[in-house]
């Protein structure tokens, strides 16, 4: 009765699966029967000679050697340990219990929850009384408890001679040259500039503005490298004011997405998910929702939102232009009223001659009917565009031309909303470049970089480091010794944000406070008090510190805001600090009304140019995981696989199959990048879903200043960004590939633990649901086990508390938040590029992502798999020493007291969900990231086993404190850390012997599914079907939808 | 050392079937001397879980005799935490200063606690009772259900100096756990929630949690 088949699978993983031949192929069958796809030791032989390969097999065996006779030793004595209490406790403070605090992150403005423990941030969480997140963080949110207590950051402040090392340096002494320098300059005149990264808080904006006022000529310049100022721009364009609008997912019924990456990489990707996967819930809250909002995408590189989108078109970069205009062309000629010159230009877009051009074959049929839905769900829909893959040369006549169709179809100030958001400020490169101009100039005479790495983040062609040599005094207020900081007199070392107060304003009536929520770590100095101390130096007056400052502005403009007198403001500041926001609208999102739009944007639109079918085109893009490469010290997002290439560690050049093989390239092979001079050497991924001629890489990564964690992982790949005048140009540059003939290999981790080819996942079209609901349930009755007698006496399961977990895929996005949330709550280590690369990551959580169809066109479905705490668990029968054993609640409990590590259960599991402790990897954490472990899980050693264990210390939490208050855990009470993450609440958790639980109804949906029921597992883990708004088999036609999908077994 | 007795009674009944010669008689001195040394080792290498009787040096000679035997200061005024945390917790000097800012002034010890507290540097105590890093014991959850402190403790408002009292290994727990050494007060609050627990038919079932994760995690 074994499912699994020697046939081409419906969801592959790599186009390798998709040719029958591979099937045939003896090794691979042994390979995929295997627990490790690769045997270890072949692929150590293998990688051995990969570039960057550092893990000598001689060099780990004589380590290995050391530590055991070093714990042989310390063995001998009984540990002698000693108890430190405070000299005088503080009352809030209780050893051995958490306290919260309300944060709010300043890179993203989300609001937060700071779990403490003794005085140290253990972990955070999304703040649930933020009405923009409700309670959601993404991965690089989770990540910053490790960047709190990265070891690398600045200790205290330094000075250096230009171009030299840091020297250590005292507060007194900085702020002596500091003051001295900029004295210098208010006498003389000069200008002083402030760079620094976009500021989020008023407040902050304001006390800059104060401390340039003490000088006759300054400016500040804000400079975000992924900023979507061309939104900003087209905005202008379009109506005349410069806002970011805030779109209304929750509200469209049609999501046309034009290269842009609102699920994924976007600011505010958390808060856009929340709202959209309110459309794409079939078990809506009251009753069964049978209507699924449609995502429709045309994007260069392969994103979040193409993944997770019902109809996914790979097109070059800068062709999104094309569709929008061929898209308006429909719409004008059914109807819609877009402006007699737009109208005469657009008619040169014709759908066919349109898609003709992109390499289409449907003659234009998909773009016309796109433009026909738009038609029908006028004032419910929303074309979206932006970001660095779509931002070619024509960035903003792309934005021009999705708001004349977002304004023809009346979506304008229904859907999209440009009257409530505040202001935007330019924070992209148009203010920069003419600052980086006057300093070429020498007009600029002191320089403060704050919070920006301009050094890293920008091109050489746009002359930053050259220019910077030209100003007399430059003065960086920083974390770390970066890049920029390399270019300073005087390093300024700065808090880091959990050390440092603050405030936000995301937008109009809704304010976000920001607290320390520990004593600074080093002797560092929030960026805030540095200019503060010297305003104040150079004569200026106010507040003495920042806390005070911030403060005083509360009282004088926030409070006033809500109507808080004087004389209250302490209880009002108090509640903000609670509750960590304070909002006048009360959650509801606030009013928006259209805007009309001017015909004046028509000009920027370019008449059709037939593309040149034979260039290889570049997009350049931001993974989840590093953003911008801020982050790139941090182990755990650098080691956080990409949901898309599943690759940890590295960057890469992503380029079609087909596309490969034309250019005998093969995966991890390195390849030489080269546009207009500038020459870049990476390793190749084969990356389904590519337009053929489509290159991309990410920008992030190749630091070269920022800490031994980040330093030199992956390539910059920055300096193939274009630099034209008022903005830079990211993608859609000719590049030429060539090979070199050396290899790198890869941190890929798609083929670690997968399984047999036995069906794992289901997925469903939108009219197959409506038919018959509960089709997944029955792809093949034969294979459905249902009451099989068991060889083991049978746990009682019908009293009590009995946990089970319920994930929907229809809602899960693959952004991989739970994964990073997972490792800060359970302690999970880094085990490094090397060890990745054979196998051994530690995840608790592997998000899967599997295609379906071909793999020029594929469609995405992920599935994060997780232990699936098995009433049979095969895991269980297996460990001569009861190392694992079931519990009363129904958990598979992993006990790592008992284990010896044989192994015997993760070669027993079906879902391959064990990992095992080949090294003891908390030696790696050096110094401060020790103050990281969370104290409630044990740190486990070499030779242990471990795995997902349902957050069981929050389990035992939960249980103690209902049990002391004498009542039963409520639903909802308690959450598993994945859970509480998740942008789209895909995860629900609870007692399933509740029938009113929300676990236990999903268990009942229709489209419920456990994963490979065949095997009689019985999974505690269920997991509900994916359902698209598509066509039915439309898009699997050439995947060989069909009879394969029942598999070989019956 | 029971390897080595173990042993010695497998050579016994082989004597019965056969007579080694001299050779033999040496050989099987040398295998039970090896034994023996083994089971040393292993003994100096991993001595027993349990550290009953553990009585070490503390910086201050703090009596528990004196404080809680003979003033009858209450377990919970100095370890104030073990009503609602996992932790009893050591008292801070503040909770010593209450009453020796006044009481006993004079004496040397207490001198150096007042020192200690004016520097603002903290005492460093020996820590008597360690469990493993992989055992999380809750204080708050036992002391709810009536366990006393010296049920685990012994009796403390005797020891001038304190000492561990109990095996705190893990069988001592589950034998609790199990319900064969429960104390009696601590059967009857949980038959407040569980009256099986009076039922002869309940004697051999566990009367607190002996789920494996309920400790380890």
């Amino acid at each position: 009765m074994d499912q699994t088949t020697q046939n081409t699978p419906r969801h592959w993983v790599g186009t390798e699966e998709l040719n029958p031949s591979y099937w045939q192929d003896e090794k691979v069958r042994e390979k995929r029967a295997q627990e490790f796809h690769d045997k270890p030791i072949e692929t150590l032989a293998a990688i051995e000679k990969s570039e960057g390969f550092e893990l000598a097999r001689r060099d780990f065996l004589t380590l290995m050697g050391a530590s055991m006779a070093m714990s042989t030793v310390a063995c001998v004595r009984r540990p002698v340990h000693k108890i430190i209490p405070y000299v005088v406790k503080p009352e809030e403070i209780t050893p051995g219990v958490a306290n919260f605090y309300a944060s709010t992150d300043p890179e993203s403005g989300s609001g937060v929850v700071v779990r403490v423990r003794e005085g140290r941030p253990i972990k955070l969480e999304g703040n649930d009384l933020h009405p923009m997140t409700r309670g959601a963080l993404s991965a690089r949110g989770q990540a910053q408890i490790l960047g709190l207590y990265d070891p690398e950051r600045l200790t205290a402040p330094a000075t250096r001679k230009r171009g030299g090392s840091a020297k250590k340096s005292t507060w007194q002494e900085l702020d002596a040259a500091a003051i001295e320098q900029l004295k210098k300059v208010a006498a003389s005149g000069g200008k002083v500039a402030v760079l620094t990264g976009e500021i989020r808080s008023e407040t902050t904006r304001r006390l800059v503005s104060e401390f340039l006022a003490q000088f006759r000529q300054g400016v500040h310049v804000e400079y975000e490298p992924l900023a979507l100022d061309e939104v900003v721009a087209g905005q202008e364009l379009s109506y005349g004011t410069a806002v970011m609008p805030s779109y209304r997912f929750d509200q469209a019924d049609y999501v046309v997405s034009l290269g842009a990456d609102f699920l994924g990489t976007w600011p505010g990707a958390a808060e856009a998910s929340t709202l959209w996967v309110g459309k794409r819930k079939l078990n809506g809250p009251v009753a069964e929702n049978k209507t699924l909002s449609k995502l429709v995408t045309f994007e260069s590189m392969m994103s979040l939102t193409g993944a997770n989108s019902d109809e996914r078109h790979p097109v070059r970069p800068g062709d999104e232009l094309k569709v929008a205009l061929s898209i308006a062309q429909v719409i004008s000629s059914n109807g819609a009223q877009i402006g007699a010159d737009a109208q005469s230009l657009v008619s040169g877009y014709r759908p066919d001659v349109v898609a003709k051009d992109l390499g289409m074959k449907d003659g234009g049929e998909a773009i016309r009917k796109i433009g026909l839905e738009l038609l029908k769900h006028r004032g419910r829909s929303i074309v979206i565009a932006g970001g660095i893959s779509s931002k070619t040369v024509d960035a903003v006549a792309l934005q021009a031309a999705v708001n004349l169709i977002n304004s023809a179809l009346g979506n304008e100030g229904q859907t999209i909303d440009g009257t409530s958001s505040s202001a935007a400020r330019g924070v992209g490169f148009a203010a920069l470049q003419s600052l980086v101009q006057e300093m070429r100039d020498g007009k600029v005479s002191a320089l403060v970089i704050w919070g920006a790495n301009p050094a890293f983040t920008l091109p050489s062609a746009a002359d930053f480091v050259e220019s910077s040599k030209k100003v007399a005094t430059v003065i960086s207020i920083s974390e770390r010794d970066d890049e920029s900081a390399q270019l300073a007199d005087l390093v300024a070392a700065d808090h880091h944000w959990l050390e440092n107060w603050g405030d936000a304003h995301p937008r109009k009536g809704l304010y976000s406070l920001q607290q320390p929520v520990l004593a600074p770590i080093h002797d560092t100095r929030s960026g805030q008090d540095t200019l503060l101390v010297w305003t104040h130096a150079l004569g200026g007056k106010g507040a003495d510190s920042w806390h005070e400052y911030l403060r005083a502005s509360w009282r004088e403009g926030v409070a006033r805001e809500f109507g808080v007198a004087a004389a209250g403001f302490e209880k009002f500041w108090e509640g903000a600090l609670r509750d960590g926001v304070v909002d006048t609208m009360k959650g509801r999102p606030p009013a928006s009304s259209a805007r009309s739009i001017r015909s004046a944007a028509v000009s920027r639109l370019p008449k059709f140019k037939a593309s040149n079918p034979e260039a290889t085109l570049l997009a350049l893009y931001s993974k989840v995981s590093m953003g911008d490469g801020r982050h790139a010290n941090n182990a755990w997002l650098q080691e956080m696989p990409d949901p898309i290439t599943t690759v940890a560690w590295d960057n890469y050049l992503n380029i079609g199959p087909a596309a490969a093989e034309k250019l005998g390239l093969r995966q991890d092979d390195v390849v030489e990048v080269t546009s207009e001079g500038i020459r870049i050497e990476l390793p190749v991924n084969l990356q389904p879903g590519l337009h053929p001629q489509t290159v991309a890489m990410a920008v992030g990564y190749g630091r070269r200043n920022v800490g031994k964690v980040g330093n030199g992982k992956g390539v910059d790949a920055y300096p193939m960004v274009k630099v034209v005048p008022g903005a830079l140009v990211f993608s859609g540059h000719e590049v030429k590939l060539r090979r070199t003939g050396r290899f790198f290999k890869l941190a890929q981790t798609q083929w670690h633990h997968k399984s047999e080819n036995r069906p794992i996942i289901n997925d469903l079209t939108l009219a197959e649901y409506i038919a018959n609901p509960g089709a997944s349930n029955h792809t093949d009755p034969h294979l459905r086990l249902k009451e099989v007698p068991s060889i083991w006496p049978v746990h009682d399961y019908s009293k009590g508390y009995q946990w089970g977990m319920s994930i929907d895929l229809n809602s899960c996005t693959g952004c991989g938040a739970c994964i990073i949330a997972c490792q800060a709550e359970n302690n999970i280590p880094v085990v490094g590029r090397d060890n990745v690369r054979i196998s051994r990551e530690m995840h608790w959580i592997r998000l899967d992502r599997y295609y379906s169809g071909s793999p020029e066109q594929p469609s995405v479905v992920f599935q994060p798999m997780i232990c699936q705490h098995c009433e049979n668990a095969p895991c269980e029968t297996v460990c001569p020493v009861l190392a694992t054993v079931h519990s009363e609640d129904g958990i598979n409990q992993q006990i790592y007291n008992r284990c010896v590590g044989t192994r015997y259960c993760a070669n027993n599991c079906p879902y391959k969900t064990r990992r095992f402790n080949f090294f003891d990897h908390w030696k790696s954490y050096e110094g401060t990231l020790n103050m990281a472990w969370n104290p409630e899980v044990t740190v486990r050693s070499r030779g242990i086993m471990e795995k997902c264990t349902f957050c069981t210390q929050r389990i035992r939490d939960a249980r103690d404190k209902a049990a002391l208050e004498g009542r039963h855990i409520k639903d909802g009470e308690l959450k598993t850390a994945c859970q509480q993450t998740c942008p789209t609440e895909a995860i629900s958790f609870g007692n399933i012997n509740d029938e009113y639980s929300k676990v236990a109804k999903l268990r009942k949906h229709p489209r419920d599914f456990r994963a490979l029921e065949v095997l009689n597992t019985k999974p505690r883990v269920s997991y509900l079907t994916k359902v698209r708004n598509t066509v039915a088999a439309a898009a699997h036609a050439d995947g060989g939808h069909g009879a394969d999908n029942h598999g070989g077994g019956h | 050392m029971s390897s080595v007795n173990k042993g010695d009674s497998t050579v016994a009944n082989h004597r019965k079937s056969f007579r080694p010669n001299s050779e033999g008689k040496v050989l099987l001195v040398i295998l039970g001397v090896l034994v023996a040394l083994g089971g040393g080792i292993a003994t100096l290498m991993y001595p027993s879980a349990s550290n009953q009787g553990y009585a070490p040096d503390q910086p201050i000679p703090f009596s528990h005799k004196l404080h809680a035997g003979q003033y009858k200061v209450a377990c919970t005024y100095c370890h104030t935490g073990v009503e609602k945390s996992k932790h009893a917790t050591i008292p801070s000097l503040n909770v010593c200063m209450n009453c020796h800012s006044v009481v006993k002034t004079d004496s040397p010890y207490i001198k150096k606690i007042r020192e200690s507290f004016a520097a603002g540097k903290p005492v460093e105590w020996v820590r008597v009772h360690e469990l493993p890093d992989f055992v999380y014991f809750p204080h708050k959850r036992h002391v709810a259900k009536g366990v006393a402190c010296q049920t685990c403790h012994g009796e403390v408002q005797t020891m001038d100096k304190v000492y561990q009292a109990t095996p705190m290994n893990m069988g001592w727990c589950m034998e609790c756990h199990r319900g064969k050494t429960t104390p009696r007060n601590v059967v009857a609050e949980i038959s407040k929630i569980n009256p099986h627990v009076n039922d002869p038919s309940y004697r051999h079932k566990p009367i607190a949690s002996v789920q494996c994760a309920a400790c380890h995690h």
